[in-house]
C-alpha cells in the first residue's frame, strides 16, 4: 500500500469540494488511482479525454507510482 | 520566458524582453476576454490553471519555438483568476531580424498554449447563473 497527494482543478476541484487530498491504497498506476476515485466520488467524466501527470510532468497511465508522489487528472485544457 | 501570474499584465516589461540588438522584426499577440462565445453573452471568465506543470510545459514551447524558427526572443505570460470584459488574459511576444519568422512562431506559441498547458478557462453568462468550462478542440483557431 502506498499513500499519493493528488492535486484537483477545475471540474475536477468542484466535483471533489477540494483542491487537494492523500489517498492510500494499493496503487499501481494513475489508472488504479482514478478508478479509487470512481468509487468516492461521483465522476461523470470520460477518462478518454483526460490527460495525467505525475510529479508535474506529463505521465501516462501506466506510469508506476511511488510513495508521496503527487498525480493530477488534468481535463481539455482552454487557456488563452 | 513563459510566466503564469494573477497580476495584469506590464506591456512596457513583456516588451523589453524582446529586445535584441539583432532584431528587426517584433510581433506580439495579445487575447482580450471578450463578451461573446458560442452564441451566448459572456459577462466575465475565471481562469484556473495548474502553475508548477504550465510553468514547465510552456518553457518547452518557448524552446521549441526558438528552435524551430530563426528568432531572437520569445516571450508569453499568461493570467489566471478572475477577469472582466476587455481584460488582457495572455501576451505573446517574439522577436526576429525579420518579419516572417516572428509572425510563424508567435503563432506558433500561441497554438500551442491553448493546446497543452494546463490553464482552464470557465465562462459565466449574462442572465443565468450557468457557467461551463470551455473545452478547446484540437485544431481551433480561436
Amino acid at each position: 500500500m502506498i499513500t499519493i497527494n493528488l492535486l484537483y482543478f477545475a471540474l475536477f476541484r468542484e466535483v471533489t469540494g477540494k483542491g487537494q487530498e492523500s489517498l492510500s491504497g494499493e496503487f499501481k498506476s494513475p489508472e488504479d488511482v482514478f478508478k479509487s476515485l470512481g468509487d468516492l466520488y461521483t465522476l461523470d467524466i470520460d477518462k478518454g479525454i483526460l490527460q495525467v501527470a505525475v510529479n508535474d510532468s506529463f505521465a501516462g497511465w501506466d506510469t508506476a507510482l511511488v510513495e508521496g508522489d503527487t498525480v493530477v487528472f488534468i481535463m481539455p485544457v482552454s487557456g488563452g | 520566458m513563459f510566466d503564469i501570474t494573477t497580476k495584469q499584465l506590464d506591456l512596457d516589461v513583456l516588451k523589453k524582453s524582446l529586445e535584441n540588438d539583432a532584431a528587426g522584426a517584433c510581433v506580439f499577440f495579445e487575447g482580450w476576454v471578450r463578451n461573446h462565445n458560442d452564441g451566448r453573452s459572456v459577462d466575465k471568465l475565471e481562469y484556473e490553471c495548474y502553475e508548477a506543470l504550465a510553468k514547465n510545459e510552456g518553457a518547452v514551447i518557448i524552446a521549441e519555438a526558438k528552435e524551430k524558427f530563426a528568432i531572437h526572443e520569445a516571450s508569453c505570460v499568461h493570467r489566471y483568476g478572475s477577469m472582466e470584459i476587455g481584460d488582457l488574459a495572455i501576451w505573446c511576444g517574439v522577436s526576429s531580424s525579420h518579419r516572417k519568422a516572428a509572425f510563424e512562431a508567435c503563432d506558433y506559441i500561441i497554438d500551442q498554449v491553448k493546446l497543452r498547458v494546463p490553464v482552464w478557462k470557465k465562462e459565466f453568462y449574462t442572465g443565468s447563473s450557468d457557467h461551463v468550462w470551455v473545452r478547446q478542440e484540437p485544431g481551433s483557431t480561436y
